[in-house]
């Protein structure tokens, strides 16, 4: 603690200052470290860039087109290579990148900026001295499931930042701007009229993420804003109503001045300036509209989230403590500690269905021959076991199909077999063809993991055994000549499995079930 | 207003569309479609509900962009399974798998707050490993001594033991880390969750790098996060605190085990011999 001076120095002491420091903070970031890139020594422009980046952002924020990293990343290329011409392209990429990684924070894995800050204050004419830390994110990426991609935001103190104020009311700096740029446009000073119009779009950036906040906590947690609602959310949404209609009407007014300004302007300069705030007011336009629809639809928001939430669980409305859970999970006992390890996974993992047999995975399990064979395996094997499944013939399905079809299901796998060596196969048609791909077509309905795609597999195998063919084993071994294995049960649906099943257990010693054709 | 046979036909529609957790909305114009009914339509919905209650399924969200997220309950037939998570054996593996699955939520989400914020989460195998393992030696240096009961033995121990790399030795895979160690597993769940639709590999991010999506932040907020902590409350209610004035536990046996769980979950929880029926 010290002396008070006299006079100066007081400013440090106001409730703004604090304020001030903290905005001149988040621009800290911005002044981007080119630690020991090989281009440190180029002198590129990081600030800009990385402003131009997040103007880049703002502008498409809240729209259904929100700018993906890549997309981020050519807007600074694009610079980085009109200053620096003569370097490579590979260069220019680097920065930019750079520049995006920085205002994530990439290389603190995506954790906020933090700074130690000063808060003075007086007590009794003593300067007491507290260190508060400042955190704050500049840019954050999230999923747009739409898009199926990462998009980038920018956060309230980017934006802050960037419109360069502070705590303002929104309304009455946009008030003041349009008041501006009206005049600017009767002075014709266009490059001016021009800032004030991106000032007024990043203010209704800002407006808008205040209001999708709102609603986003009502959807989460109907309770956590319900002070609000009550209090001062019905009279903020009906003046933001009011509101945007005037801005509505103002910018419309705006644009028509622009316009006219773009008819009659001489020089071509002013024409073409005339011409980018023409398009700057229009998307204005499009954010207030969109901005207007959320705000009617507000209030019902919130009446359907009252009705919803008050039927959830109560246990459901707060958000789990997983960090807590972890370690409680680690310091059970682990009898104790597996079950609910496990329902965290399992639940966690969230739904599978039982898996679809796939033919990849029976090559596999064919050729890791599990059972010993009494013959040598057929030579056609190595051709099967290629990484491309051999095409097999529409004819030689079909007369398989025609096989099942005539000895009828359920049946067992010898009886099929049978079958095809009693069959009149057509030309070209071996009976040795057809029983290699009914046994692939059974084994494969048998075979339960599955993890490669086989769409063609799948066909072929529904149009040899139809569609819901199911497959089991009752260990009872397969009495072919040429085959090994089990004699596997085949059904058309899970009843006619299980009466061959019974029927099988019945009958000891196994006969053939039914009459061959 | 009845629901109609074609409306039953649109439900299982939709339900088919939400059992596959890789579809999105945007990319198939019925799914839409029948997602906004949902949305709308109390008696869509309402026979949704139903259904899925039969299934033992519930919603747990039904964001137009994300699609409908499902929860199985524990004894589902659509509840994923740990055994066919890649090389789980037995109930070792099970846990296993089970506190790295934890530890990816604690990682990504460590206070209940986090939850609310929608930026994207990147996990590193390696840093995972890092944070399960300081995690686990926290805790190591608070703890006593090994017990000799693998039963009475404090979980993270499952964990510690495990070297953090080795790579195989001989065999086909000589180089490949092996399922000995927790950077193997710490990637294997990674995996298994890419697999079903709640993490991508963000190769831009560096090697081993997950993006976990916005259904895992779901499932883990809306499920399996109250879930466990409720069967964590009745584990602990259990837990004798490990005091040795108390007689010894008898070892672990099956019959001992099956107490551990609700009776209606026997089927398929609570298994402590190894393979799952």
């Amino acid at each position: 603690m010290s002396e008070m001076p006299p006079g100066e120095g007081r400013a440090v002491f106001d409730a703004t200052f604090g304020d001030r420091v903290r905005a001149l903070l988040r621009g800290r970031p911005l002044a981007v470290d080119t630690g020991r890139q090989s281009w440190a020594e180029q002198r590129y422009d990081l600030p800009t860039f990385a402003l131009a980046a997040i103007d880049a952002i703002i502008a498409r924020q809240g729209f259904d087109d929100e700018l993906t990293y890549g997309q981020a990343v050519a807007v600074v290329v694009r610079l980085a290579a009109a200053s620096h011409p003569q370097r490579p392209p590979e260069e220019h990429t680097d920065v930019a990148e750079h520049v995006l990684d920085t205002l994530l924070n990439r290389r603190e894995r995506e954790a906020p900026f933090r700074y130690r800050v000063s808060d003075y204050a007086l007590d009794a004419d003593q300067i007491t001295h507290r260190a508060v830390t400042l955190e704050f994110r500049l840019v954050t990426e999230h999923e747009d499931a739409a898009r199926d991609t990462v998009v980038l935001r920018a956060t309230t103190d980017a934006i802050n930042a960037l419109v360069g104020g502070l705590e303002f009311d929104v309304e009455d700096e946009q008030a003041a701007n349009d008041l501006i740029f009206s005049r600017q446009l009767e002075r014709g000073a266009f490059g001016q009229a021009e800032r004030a119009a991106e000032r007024n779009r990043g203010l209704s950036v800002r407006y808008a993420e205040e209001v999708r906040a709102l609603l986003a906590d009502t959807v989460r947690d109907i309770r956590s804003v319900a002070d609000r609602w009550a209090d001062e959310v019905p009279a903020l949404l009906s003046r933001n109503r009011d509101h945007i209609l005037e801005r509505l009407n103002a910018e419309q007014k705006l644009l028509e001045h622009v316009r006219s300004a773009l008819d009659t302007a001489e020089d071509t300069g002013v024409a073409a300036t005339a011409g980018r705030i023409a398009a700057l007011l229009e998307e204005c336009r499009r954010r207030h509209t969109e901005l207007h629809g959320r705000i009617v639809t507000a209030r019902n928001v919130f009446l359907e989230e009252q009705t919803r939430q008050s039927f959830r669980p109560l246990g459901r409305l707060g958000n789990p403590d997983v960090g807590a859970t972890f370690t409680d999970l680690l310091t059970l006992p682990r009898k104790l500690a597996q079950e609910p390890a496990e329902t965290f996974a399992v639940l966690t993992a969230g739904t599978q269905v039982p898996r679809l047999v796939r033919l990849g995975d029976l090559l596999e399990d064919l050729l890791a021959a599990r059972r010993e064979r009494p013959d040598p395996p057929p030579p056609d094997v190595e051709e099967i076991g290629d990484d491309d499944p051999p095409a097999v013939s529409p004819t030689v399905l079909a007369a398989a199909a025609a096989v099942v079809a005539d000895t009828g299901l359920p049946a067992g796998l010898g009886d099929l077999l049978t079958a095809v060596r009693r069959a009149d196969l057509a030309e070209g048609v071996t009976a040795d063809d057809v029983e290699r791909v009914l046994v692939l077509a059974v084994l494969w309905t048998y075979a339960p993991e599955a993890v490669t795609e086989t769409a063609t597999a799948v066909d072929a195998a529904a149009a040899v055994l139809g569609p819901g063919a199911v497959v089991d084993t009752d260990g009872a071994p397969l009495d072919v000549d040429g085959w090994a294995g089990d004699d596997l049960l085949v059904a058309g649906d899970e009843d006619g499995l299980y009466r061959l099943a019974q029927r099988r257990a019945q009958a000891t010693p196994r006969t053939t079930d039914r009459e061959q054709p | 207003m009845t629901v109609t046979s074609t409306d039953l036909r649109d439900v299982g529609t939709l339900i088919s569309c939400a059992l596959r957790p890789k579809l999105r909305p945007a990319a198939d114009t019925s799914y839409r479609q029948l997602l906004a009914r949902y949305r709308t339509e109390v008696e869509f919905r309402t026979a949704t509900g139903f259904v899925l209650d039969g299934m033992d399924l519930v919603v747990l969200s039904d964001a137009a962009d994300l699609g409908l997220i499902l929860g199985p309950r524990r004894e589902s037939l659509f509840a994923a399974r740990l055994a066919d998570v890649p090389n789980v054996a037995g109930v070792e593996q099970r846990l296993l798998v089970g506190l790295i699955t934890a530890g990816v939520a604690a990682y990504a989400y460590p206070t209940a707050d986090a939850f609310d914020d929608d930026r994207v989460r990147y996990v590193r195998v390696e840093d995972l490993e890092r944070f399960l393992r300081e995690t686990c030696e926290h805790l190591k240096r608070e703890a006593d001594a090994p017990l000799d009961d693998e039963g009475l033995e404090e979980a993270w121990r499952v964990y510690e033991r495990m070297p953090a790399v080795r790579r195989a030795e001989k065999g086909r895979t000589t180089g490949r880390l092996s399922p000995a160690c927790t950077t193997y597993w710490v990637g294997n769940v990674l995996q298994w969750l890419t697999e079903q639709g709640l993490a991508r590999l963000a190769e831009r991010q560096g090697p081993d790098t997950y993006h976990l999506l916005e259904r895992f932040r779901v499932q883990v907020r809306e499920m399996s996060g109250h879930e466990a902590y409720k069967l964590l409350a009745d584990a602990r209610s259990r837990d004798s605190g490990l005091d040795a004035t108390l007689p010894p536990v008898p070892p672990v046996d099956p019959d001992d085990v099956i107490d551990l769980s609700d009776t209606s979950n026997t089927d398929t929880a609570g298994t402590y011999d190894g393979m799952t029926p």
